[in-house]
């Protein structure tokens, strides 16, 4: 027992300073990264029921989350195993103890959170029966290791655990397929910066069709250089875009593909720096832009300008030190993320399907419990 | 400049086609025909020798003026004599030749070596410098190259000579041309150097008039005559320098506490917040630039920190965090279009289209010189390759872009006076009512 803690331990900490100097890679390989440490976590004995292990997550997920607040992402898959784990104490009748002041007044604020689903409302209104709304304090005693219902609840947890690691690692590939019919021949396609999952699903199309990408440089780390490269390594017809020219070839493209740090519950983006300019451009032309997002990404906290979640980097990218003869007497800012709002948006994919604007907000019910909506 | 040197040419070239024509006619026997081809090599040998002469003698002067950026280039046009290297850093290729410029500009294809080869020795000295500077971008902006252009023309003018069996009329429009044809294959002009050159033109038919008239009841001399007309053409461009381009008074929209966009670095601009300085409005400025190549406005940031007002520097990505409190967007221009759209910098367009969508008004300030007749309504006006630094090959990179007049709330005009609108402020729209009658 000692040893299995100590490994999880070990992994965690690593992960956590690994993404604290961002060299984690990208947000799927931590995801899948976090999820591995948290299965883990649920298959040893570091846990005695559904209380400690509930309380054992959320501390380990505040450690990560801590360790890079604006990848949103590690927030997400925190609560959406929090979520699980309040689901499956519901069905395996195990209880479940969190210290929850005025629930009640919460519940009556907000009655449509109380229902899981849109989906599970018209289809498997039964289920509500099923759910137990009062958990009896002698029951808790009982959640031994040889107790059937906590065995259930382990056994599955840990099948619920599969399934979101299943749906990390095959996220580019159905988001792909998603993706497939809107592509055309002949078609111009925008995206902006280096992003794997564009890049795997223009891999996936470009069996399909012909169609040519124009990626942005997105400035100033110029990660569409890579982009650009990689793109074209593929066979794929490439062109390099200066992001002060992305206005003016807006109108020779007939869609943005844009990939994404973060959907927020309103539906906004939170992505790199420079992509709001491009979008208002592709508004200005009446140019489609399509988000396209693993839902990992789904984050349910709400941003209300530019600046409630973003970050000021190192203005040495952005200087020529040869020219640079100011000094102290200039502010140099560089902003790290923008934030774009929903009615820009034509359209998000997700591995699960195609969303509007004005639905994406049920994906959330679907995925988190309300304790955890719209708390960091 | 020796003004024979062309006819000469001329008549050279003229000989040479006629020998060609004999060497090509079947009725020529063979010992003539090679009597021919010898001949044309020893002149072909003359001519080249020459050539190489009046290099060396130019590459002499330019050391002793100590010009540092004709001297590296130089060496190479030597070296490569008449075949143009491929890759020259100065070669601009047009990748789609649908859209050209408003002004109807030419492809830009020339090279430095290609100055070298056909251009040498036939202009004056002081525009093929100016050419060279152009070819390389160190001039971009439009009032500034105006500028330089009036300048090199005004030189010209100085040291212009003419033989007496010819007439002035024709010969002085001439060499202008041959001049602006020349730049012209260097950079593209904008709509305010091609209304200078107009100008010029006519002020040389109203000058060359009234010094005919006073030649003929005076019984000027010729040389007397070509003097006058040099000097009052002098003076012509002087006063139109100073009058439309240095001189034309600037209209501060600047109100005290006003935070203030600007893309850039802009003469218009630059004078614009340097007078509001002056005049002590106390307001903050945000100076957007187009990222690291972009010197003009590190200049700009370095010239008004001395001046002591707020000043915030950031690139184009980070303008929606940098700009959220802004209250004015300034922009300068390169040509005004008859519709109302403004031509300028690659990126502009952006910023207008954001700062619309944040509801902050878009002035633009411009010189009347600089308005067109030509009407544009997409926004992609050239494209151009350059070379990536680190090796990535075919990055788009716009020069300029089109902001739509939708975008733009109020044209400042730069002018002291006009019949239209006494202020000198009129919205974008209105653009062709008032380019009729600058």
């Amino acid at each position: 027992m000692a040893t299995a803690r100590k490994g999880g331990m070990d992994l965690l900490s690593e992960l956590t300073s690994n993404i604290k100097r961002d060299r984690a890679g990208g947000s799927k390989a931590t995801a899948q990264k976090i999820t591995k440490i948290f299965a883990d976590v649920i298959a040893s004995d570091m846990w005695l029921n559904a209380t400690e292990l509930m309380k054992l997550i959320k501390q380990m997920g505040a450690k990560l989350i801590a360790a890079d607040p604006m990848a949103f992402y590690i927030g997400n898959i925190v609560k959406r195993i929090a979520h699980i784990i309040r689901m499956q104490s519901n069905n395996c009748n195990v209880p479940l103890y969190e210290e929850k002041p005025k629930e009640n007044e919460e519940n009556l604020d907000n009655p449509l959170m109380e229902m899981d689903s849109l989906n599970f409302l018209i289809g498997e209104e039964n289920k509500l029966d099923e759910i137990p709304l009062v958990k009896t304090a002698s029951s808790m005693n009982d959640t031994r290791a040889k107790d059937p219902a906590y065995r259930d609840f382990k056994s599955n947890l840990e099948e619920s655990l599969l399934e979101i690691q299943t749906d990390i690692e095959e996220a580019y590939g159905a988001i792909s397929f998603h993706c497939r019919e809107q592509f055309q021949d002949n078609d111009t396609v925008l995206t902006i910066g280096y992003s794997s999952t564009v890049l795997e699903l223009f891999k996936d199309a470009k069996e399909k069709s012909d169609f040519t990408v124009v990626v942005a440089e997105n400035s100033p780390e110029n990660s569409g250089k890579t982009m650009q490269k990689r793109l074209s390594s593929l066979g794929i017809k490439t062109i390099l875009l200066a992001d002060t020219s992305i206005f003016s070839y807006m109108s020779k493209i007939n869609k943005v593909i844009i990939s994404t740090r973060a959907i927020m519950a309103d539906g906004g983006l939170i992505t790199d720096a420079g992509v709001e300019l491009a979008v208002l451009a592709a508004d200005y032309h009446t140019v489609p832009v399509i988000v396209v997002s693993a839902l990992y990404k789904l984050t349910p906290l709400y941003p209300f300008d530019n600046t409630t979640y973003n970050k000021i980097v190192s203005p040495k990218t952005v200087l020529n030190s040869k020219e640079c003869k100011f000094g102290e007497k200039v502010d140099v800012i560089v902003a790290k993320y923008d934030y774009i709002e929903p009615e820009y948006i034509s359209l998000y994919i997700t591995n699960v399907g195609c969303h509007t604007p004005h639905y994406i907000y049920r994906e959330f019910a679907e995925y988190y419990s309300k304790e955890e909506l719209h708390k960091v | 400049m020796d003004p024979n040197k062309p006819t000469e040419e001329e008549l050279k070239k003229i000989k040479e086609e006629k020998k060609n024509e004999l060497l090509n006619n079947k009725d020529l026997s063979k010992e003539e025909k090679q009597k021919l081809r010898k001949l044309k090599k020893a002149e072909d040998k003359k001519r080249k020798k020459e050539l190489a002469k009046k290099k060396a003698q130019e590459k002499k002067q330019d050391e002793k003026q100590g010009k540092k950026e004709k001297n590296k280039k130089e060496p190479k046009a030597m070296g490569d004599f008449g075949k143009p290297k491929k890759n020259t850093p100065a070669r601009r290729e047009r990748i789609d030749s649908t859209y050209d410029l408003p002004s109807g500009m030419d492809n830009v294809t020339v090279t430095i070596d290609e100055i070298m080869n056909e251009y040498y020795g036939k202009l004056h000295s002081e525009v093929i410098n100016l050419g060279l500077k152009l070819v390389s971008e160190k001039i971009d902006d439009a009032s500034l190259r105006c500028l330089a252009i009036l300048r090199a023309i005004i030189k010209f003018v100085k040291d212009y000579q003419l033989d007496e069996r010819k007439r002035i009329e024709e010969d002085f429009p001439k060499r202008i041309k041959q001049i602006a044809d020349f730049l012209k294959r260097c950079k593209p002009f904008t709509a305010g150097i091609e209304f200078a050159i107009e100008q010029i033109h006519a002020s040389f038919n109203n000058v060359f008039k009234q010094t005919e008239e006073e030649a003929r009841t005076n019984k000027y001399s010729f040389e007397k005559k070509l003097e006058l007309i040099k000097d009052s053409m002098v003076e012509e461009i002087k006063t139109f320098a100073k009058m439309r381009i240095i001189g034309a008074e600037v209209i501060s929209q600047i109100k005290p506490n006003d935070v203030v966009v600007t893309y850039g670095s802009n003469h218009t601009i630059k004078r614009v917040l340097q007078t509001s300085i002056e005049k002590g409005i106390n307001f903050s400025l945000i100076i957007v630039s187009q990222g690291k190549e972009d010197i003009e406005s590190f200049e700009l940031a370095e010239v008004l920190s001395k001046t002591g007002i707020d000043l915030v520097f950031c690139q184009l990505n980070s303008l929606p965090l940098v700009g959220r409190k802004i209250s004015k967007v300034l922009f300068g221009g390169t040509s005004m279009m008859n519709n109302g759209y403004l031509l300028s910098k690659a990126g502009t367009a952006s910023i207008a289209c954001w700062a619309k969508s944040k509801m902050v008004p878009v002035i633009v300030c411009i010189e009347s010189f600089k308005f067109s007749t030509k009407a544009v309504v997409h926004s992609l006006v050239t494209s151009e390759i350059k070379d990536g630094e680190d090796g990535v090959k075919s990055k788009l990179n716009n020069k300029y872009d089109i902001t739509p007049s939708k975008f733009i709330d109020m044209v400042v005009w730069m002018v002291p006076y006009s019949p239209l609108c006494e202020i000198g402020c009129f919205p974008a729209v209105s653009m062709s009512i008032i380019s009729g009658h600058t």
